[in-house]
């Protein structure tokens, strides 16, 4: 039976600010489901599964993401790759794309496909991963600048074509890797995605059903969270309210048969008026 | 035509759709409550990804095609593992009385990382695992690259003959 194994309590006065209490999950769950399921029912915004690789070095990143989320949100692909050297990072091959508007997408991602081409990705990983980086594109063009941090919304009408005179802060997508892992993730400079109600969204799909849980109105469909947390061997959520907001998903290098069940990581630091 | 789906009417009430690349919010699905369709079939092997807009999309175009054709056959062709995975996760994706014809098997080498990829004839019954070839490079037995229950979604919709 799936379960929480310990909570590892972190020393209270951290910049990581969590709401359920500064603590990490350990867990053994078996399925996404049951860790979607620990997750809400502990109020765990960082829970890690000991069947995972690189158990240790997730653990490592929650308590990075508690104690310096400042950190996490400055150098993500090194704070998830190494974080126990993470002021002497090893160099990481990878490649970076700023984007302002909802036409540069095929772009962006054309160019995300032929690094990961380069890699020698299995083709349905590389569709996979290109997924990821479309559903972190739209959040940061149509959620990101239109929702608000107490209320996540489904964002904007993703018909819509915003353009520069819209005034976007630019935000970027960014890949890396070492041998073992990569990472692709992507910055927004507005902070309003909220971890509670990813994990709320997250738990509604998990256990009505993701059809049921498809939102039919303007806006996205509700189920773009849901499809990132199904690819990644780990999701991981910097917000520093009203300012940035990182989101990165990590994925194995080799090909997998099992169905993974992600680790979770959200951080917030809020504002200090807030 | 908006670069990702093609129609071909085939006379007589049956289409043919392809798709191409990704299905996402920018793909014109045909207004399925506007046409009397007696045959769609679906060709899907050129689509890389389905992403959540795409999705939605999707499930409203096949809900309208099946309430305005009650009696519409719907047939899938060449379905990528990606929307194997989706249908995998998500109720609803394939129509319930509709027919897989064709989909795609990933395999991938443990010794080399080799891939190979083969098209398989949907057929009830059909065991997976039986059809594991050898690599091409070192001849070792391959593996499947999803277990084989993703597909139970997807062999549930093997015509009945």
């Amino acid at each position: 039976m799936a379960c929480l194994i310990r909570k590892v309590e972190i020393p209270e006065g951290l910049n990581g600010y969590v709401e359920s209490g500064p603590a990490i999950g350990i867990c053994n769950a078996v399925r996404p489901q049951n860790a979607i399921e620990i997750a809400a029912a502990h109020r765990l915004w960082h829970l890690i599964h000991t069947g995972q690789p690189h158990f240790e070095c997730e653990v490592k990143v929650s308590e990075l993401m508690l104690e310096s989320l400042e950190t996490f949100l400055k150098n993500p692909v090194t704070s998830i790759l190494t974080p126990e050297s993470i002021d002497h990072p090893p160099p990481y091959e990878g490649v970076e794309l700023s984007f302002s508007k909802a036409s540069e997408k095929s772009k962006t991602l054309d160019t995300l496909g032929q690094m990961l081409t380069t890699w020698k990705r299995p083709s349905s990983r590389i569709s996979e991963m290109l997924l990821v980086a479309d559903e972190m594109f739209t959040n940061a063009i149509y959620n990101a600048p239109y929702v608000t941090f107490a209320k996540n919304g489904p964002g904007a009408a993703r018909t819509q074509e915003f353009g520069d005179a819209d005034g976007l802060r630019p935000a970027k997508i960014f890949l890396g890797r070492d041998n073992d892992r990569i990472v692709l993730g992507c910055e927004d400079g507005y902070g309003t995605l909220n971890p509670k109600h990813v994990i709320t969204r997250l738990h509604n799909c998990f256990s009505v059903g993701a059809r049921k849980a498809l939102n039919w109105d303007t806006g996205g469909a509700g189920l773009g969270t849901f499809m990132m947390v199904r690819a990644a061997l780990a999701y991981y959520v910097g917000v520093q309210q009203g300012t940035k907001t990182v989101v990165c998903c990590a994925f194995p290098m080799v090909s997998r048969r099992a169905e993974m069940v992600p680790n979770l990581h959200l951080s917030v630091e809020l504002k200090k008026d807030s | 035509m908006d670069g990702k789906l093609i129609q071909h009417d085939l006379g007589s009430g049956a289409y043919r759709i392809e798709l191409f690349h990704m299905i996402d919010e920018e793909v014109a699905f045909p207004k399925g409550d506007e046409m009397a369709i007696k045959q769609l079939i679906v060709d899907c092997g050129e689509v890389s990804y389905i992403n959540s807009m795409g999705l939605r999309n999707w499930v409203r175009w096949l809900a309208n095609v099946k309430k305005s054709n009650p009696d519409a056959g719907i047939e899938f062709l060449r379905l990528p593992v990606s929307l194997i995975r989706v249908a995998e996760a998500i109720g609803g994706v394939l129509p319930e009385t509709s027919i897989v014809r064709t989909f795609f098997v990933n395999f991938y080498c443990p010794k080399c990382a080799s891939q190979s990829v083969l098209l398989m004839e949907n057929k009830r019954n059909l065991s997976l695992s039986s059809t594991v070839p050898k690599c091409e490079s070192c001849s070792e037995v391959m593996e499947l690259e999803l277990l084989e229950d993703s597909y139970k979604a997807i062999l549930r919709h093997a015509a009945a003959t």
